[in-house]
């Protein structure tokens, strides 16, 4: 790999690892999976029928 | 009885004409034309395991009486008359066959409202893999199949139709994802009948038999009694600009893993009459060059296999015989469902905004979010061109991987840069190796 393709992946792997471990990152991830995965009583209800 | 009925070797034509004619027969009838089907072999009186446990079940205690048996038809791409088939059965002479093979369905001995037969168990080869430099990519397996003794072939993912007395399209779409979960993981296989009574051991108010469907909470409450989790994604609850990047890279990361997802869909004929509810399998789907998905190929039980579905103003809002033939004016995707082994713990939504934080920092790279098992993504490792191939290979890695992808692209070419393995056995996104490509 060419020098300056390696500083790009060196850059974008070393800022995911910086976002997964900031705090208010993993809070606001949190607040995601929380939405949308949230089914209420009416979505465990809904019945497929067609 | 017609002159049809007695012979074994029919042309398409004569084969749809007696036995594919419920619609979704005539969809059947369509796909095949389109996978140039040239020939149907009849095989009468076969015993399909899954009917005669429905049968079993259901149809054996009716005061009417039912046959057992079914009728299998198989097709190949290829002209033979029946005494060509013949000879070449008694000579041993089958390349041909195995070669041209295109797949089977089963017709069972039951009819629908319309009195035309219902379409049983099906595996038909998919699409081409490439269409005018897009691409196709579908779930398949290899299934072998016995045709008067000839060993045949086909890579494909099991379809039926629906059949109300035992379960209706929750019930045929959990049936359709138990074939590659059975592969992947050694889950059982149910009949229609054994997954609805399975499903309503979690009590609601409708019938059980003759169904009147699923609900969401007894699809869980099926999938959950295999011994396995969900993956529940509420796209309703998911903002209009995350939508279409959430389906996209959903669709993408499972079917990368041989992971059946299931769809819960919303149809609505006018803004006036309430929603009504159907569930479906993506199976696969076509990207552009660019990857972006231009349409999914999806088993809809009252429509066909690998039915066509086009994406209108985003891939939550689709577009297929629903809409152009049956007097729907709106066809939603409100839920994912995907059955996934226990040990994958790290869920899709946990990675997936880390995911999606990066691709907006880095606009001008292109990212994949894939799920991985450690025995295939170490056959890539060594196929690939890696600077840290060594170490990769003789580390000991969980079960399960997501990996984001980078990838640095221009008109000529495109270049793995990196990919970044997550454990996918942890409950949070924990990096376990980084990947360097040459």
């Amino acid at each position: 790999m060419d020098k300056n393709k390696k500083r790009i992946a060196e850059e974008v792997m070393e800022k995911i690892e910086t976002l997964i471990n900031d705090p208010e990152e993993q809070k606001k991830n949190e607040e995601f999976v929380r939405k949308v995965s949230y089914l209420s009583p009416e979505d465990l209800m809904e019945t497929f029928n067609i | 009885m017609s002159h049809e009925d007695s012979k074994i070797v029919l042309t398409l034509r004569e084969a749809s004409d007696n036995y594919l004619t419920s619609k979704e027969g005539i969809y059947l009838s369509n796909y095949l034309d389109h996978l140039d089907t040239r020939t149907a072999v009849v095989e009468k009186e076969y015993v399909d395991k899954g009917y005669l446990i429905d049968y079993s079940r259901f149809y054996a205690r009716a005061f009417k009486s039912y046959e057992r048996f079914t009728t299998r038809l198989h097709f190949f791409s290829v002209d033979f008359s029946e005494d060509d088939f013949k000879k070449m059965l008694l000579s041993s002479n089958t390349d041909q066959l195995k070669e041209e093979y295109l797949g089977f369905t089963v017709i069972k001995p039951v009819v629908n409202h319309k009195n035309k037969p219902l379409v049983g168990r099906t595996i038909l080869k998919t699409y081409p893999e490439e269409i005018n430099h897009e691409k196709r990519y579908f779930i398949t397996e290899k299934y072998h199949v016995s045709l008067y003794g000839v060993p045949l072939e086909i890579n494909g993912l099991p379809y039926k139709t629906q059949d109300i007395a035992v379960g209706a399209c929750a019930t045929t779409a959990i049936w359709v994802s138990l074939y590659p979960l059975n592969k992947l993981f050694g889950i059982s296989l149910y009949s229609s009948y054994e997954i609805t009574e399975k499903s309503v051991t979690l009590p609601a108010e409708i019938r059980s038999f003759p169904s009147e469907g699923l609900t969401f909470n007894q699809m869980i409450n099926f999938i959950k009694s295999l011994g396995l989790d969900v993956e529940i994604i509420n796209i309703e609850k998911a903002s209009p600009e995350q939508k279409n990047s959430i389906i996209s890279t959903a669709v993408k990361s499972y079917l990368n893993c041989r992971l059946p997802i299931l769809v819960g869909l919303t149809l609505k004929k006018d803004e006036i009459d309430p929603p009504e509810y159907h569930a479906v399998v993506i199976c696969g789907y076509r990207a552009d060059a660019y990857g972006d998905i231009k349409e999914f190929y999806v088993h809809d039980d009252q429509i066909g296999p690998y039915s066509r579905t086009i994406p209108k103003d985003s891939l939550a809002e689709w577009e297929n015989e629903w809409i152009t033939r049956r007097g729907y004016s709106k066809l939603t995707v409100n839920k994912l469902l995907i059955p996934v082994y226990p040990k994958i713990r790290l869920s899709f939504l946990r990675i997936y905004r880390y995911f999606s934080r990066i691709k907006e920092e880095y606009p001008y790279l292109k990212f994949d979010l894939l799920l991985e098992q450690i025995n295939s993504y170490k056959e890539f490792i060594i196929k690939n061109s890696i600077e840290n191939k060594e170490e990769l290979l003789f580390s000991s890695m969980p079960r399960f991987l997501w990996i984001i992808r980078g990838t640095v692209s221009d008109e000529t070419k495109k270049d793995v840069l990196f990919d970044v393995l997550f454990d996918g056995t942890s409950i949070f996104p924990r990096i376990i190796k980084r990947v360097y490509f040459k």
